[in-house]
């Protein structure tokens, strides 16, 4: 029931993020068709690829092109190059994607185990040593510790290179740096969420039945522990994606993120546009994804 | 409420330890001025990407600018952005979700489902949306990061009054004649503040983190202005050369992040013994 019920909530959201996009392309101050030409054009110019563009059409019948458009993969072209923005930001999509993934695997990694450590650690100095790494996690920008670790590895160790490179060792630094904050969430919620989860009656009662730890702390405890951090695994992507825009520059990685600061910098609209929709859009929808697992993996979520 | 958090605060020693790190930190920001050996803007030439000493505690840039007076400065710049970003956020916020809350249908469901829409955006993508449209720039920073919390402080404000809506103190004040906005604002608000404060805390070191972070990608405060995130994005391109260009700026965001996540924690655990960390 909630598979339909999030999957017709999609329509509604997609659309209204469409509309938001829009509308940020509108209300942004200058002509685009200035923008083009430059400086120099004479005012006939500009007007006539107003006209061509079709910014003179009403509003309604902009947007209703813009969302045409925007269903079949057209982004419209950059100001800068005049390359359509749909294959500009899936040159650009692997990059991100490969950063994304090695950050999430290498925090769901650290993270989840952490949290199961520190929980059946809790209240000796295991769990105090864990728990206080965690905070620092959180608090460090991921930025600063790519510089960091820039400093140690990259230049006084010489293990890695700084930037550039090619393949999977040159996503060493990137994919730590990402992943620490996310890694401290994740341990975080496992470790609150096991000590919730312990207090329940049904693992009473699994207790009391004589199951053996290891069947009730697997099956019983870890199991309905987990659900809120697959929740959570949604939110993350969007922690992640922060995560893309400030460490691209620091690594001089060419993905979606560093695309955006390069197009709002230049004032490329339509990239700007392009990224924002396909990212939001990209965005809701994994987390329509996870909120459909989460509803799989607890039948009580799925009947309500 | 108030006393019974206190009373848990300070038997936290983490959150005691932030407390007074973060007060700390913002004397020396507040008496930077006073406290700071040089002008945070004033080149010299003669020493230039000088490494830590006794004259210049954390070394100098490649201007001959005084680092340790710069992160003094620059903490000024940080911290007001992200502080005055959290009052925007928290005023816009709180007069959303009161009025949403306590009237409820119609604009109530046009705010709600207008924040559903926006709560779609991954945070980043509405910021930099913002900051896309008003061009960047320190203030363009603190308008963004205000506005684009507005959906989640007016969720939780409304949350909260729709459950004080039906306690007995309201039915009273509604009950003796008290107007709507009296009700709101004298009755309900001061009633759900302290927990709405300890959630402004708990949220303050995302927001400085963030001002940090798009100032570093250049989005917000420009060069030669003093700011943590500005001065961390300057220092990258003597990497190489002169780490403390970089080090200690990015120290400072972090020990300030820090002081104020182990004081929002402190103060969680107060308001909510079963969320304990």
């Amino acid at each position: 029931m909630i598979v339909v019920r999030r999957l017709l909530l999609l329509i509604p959201i997609l659309f209204g993020v469409s509309l938001l996009t829009f509308a940020l392309a509108k209300i942004t101050p200058g002509d685009p068709a200035r923008i083009v030409l430059g400086q120099t054009a004479t005012p006939a110019q500009v007007a006539a690829l107003r006209a061509e563009m079709g910014l003179d059409d009403p509003m309604l019948v902009q947007y209703a092109r813009f969302l045409t458009g925007a269903l079949h993969g057209d982004f419209g072209r950059s100001f800068r190059g005049n390359i359509p923005v749909w294959d500009e930001i899936m040159a650009r999509l692997p990059s991100t994607i490969e950063l994304t993934l090695a950050g999430l695997g290498l925090s769901i990694l650290i993270g989840i185990p952490a949290g199961i450590l520190a929980a059946t650690t809790r209240y000796v100095w295991i769990d105090r040593a864990v728990m206080l790494t965690a905070i620092i996690g959180i608090s460090i920008p991921n930025f600063f510790f790519a510089i960091v670790l820039i400093l140690i590895f990259g230049l006084s160790l010489r293990w890695v290179p700084v930037t550039g490179g090619q393949g999977l060792i040159s996503l060493i630094l990137p994919a730590v740096a990402l992943a620490v904050g996310p890694a401290a969430v994740f341990a975080r919620l496992t470790r609150s969420s096991i000590l919730e989860v312990i207090r329940e009656d049904y693992v009473r009662t699994a207790r009391a039945k004589g199951l053996n730890e290891r069947v009730i702390n697997w099956r019983h405890v870890l199991r309905n522990a987990l659900i809120p951090v697959v929740t959570l695994l949604g939110l993350q992507f969007a922690t992640l994606l922060n995560g893309a825009v400030f460490l691209e520059s620091v690594f001089a990685r060419p993905g979606l993120g560093r695309f955006i600061v390069d197009a709002i910098g230049a004032r490329d609209y339509p990239q700007i546009q392009g990224i924002v929709l396909f990212a939001a859009s990209v965005y809701v929808v994994l987390n329509l994804l996870v909120d459909v697992s989460y509803a799989l993996l607890d039948p009580r979520i799925r009947y309500q | 409420m108030g006393k019974i958090a206190w009373r848990s605060l300070r038997r936290n020693p983490l959150a005691m330890f932030g407390l007074i790190g973060l007060v700390l930190i913002a004397l020396i920001t507040i008496f930077a001025p006073l406290i700071a050996p040089a002008d945070p803007l004033t080149l010299n030439y003669s020493s230039v990407t000088k490494p830590p000493a006794a004259d210049h505690l954390f070394g100098t840039d490649d201007l001959g600018r005084d680092i340790f007076s710069r992160v003094l400065w620059g903490g000024r710049e940080s911290l007001r952005v992200a502080l005055i970003a959290t009052v925007i956020s928290w005023t816009g916020g709180i007069v959303i979700g009161l009025v949403s809350g306590y009237y409820g249908g119609l604009i109530d469901s046009l705010f709600m489902r207008f924040f559903d829409v926006l709560m779609a955006f991954p945070g980043i993508l509405l910021l930099l949306s913002i900051v896309a449209v008003l061009g960047p720039g320190l203030e363009t920073v603190l308008i963004a990061l205000g506005l684009a919390e507005i959906p989640f402080t007016a969720r939780l404000t409304r949350g909260m009054v729709l459950s004080a809506r039906n306690r007995d103190y309201v039915f009273a004040a509604v009950a003796v004649g008290a107007r709507a906005n009296r009700v709101m604002f004298r009755h309900i608000l001061p009633n759900i503040i302290p927990v709405l404060i300890i959630y402004s805390t708990v949220g303050l070191g995302g927001t400085i983190l963030t001002t940090a972070g798009l100032s570093y990608i250049g989005l917000g405060a420009q060069p030669p202005t003093a700011e943590w995130g500005a001065m961390l994005n300057y220092g990258r391109t003597y990497l190489r050369t002169a780490w403390w260009m970089s080090v200690f700026p990015g120290l400072a965001i972090f020990l300030t992040v820090l002081f104020v996540n182990l004081l929002g924690d402190g103060l969680r655990d107060a308001l909510d013994p079963r969320l304990k960390t």
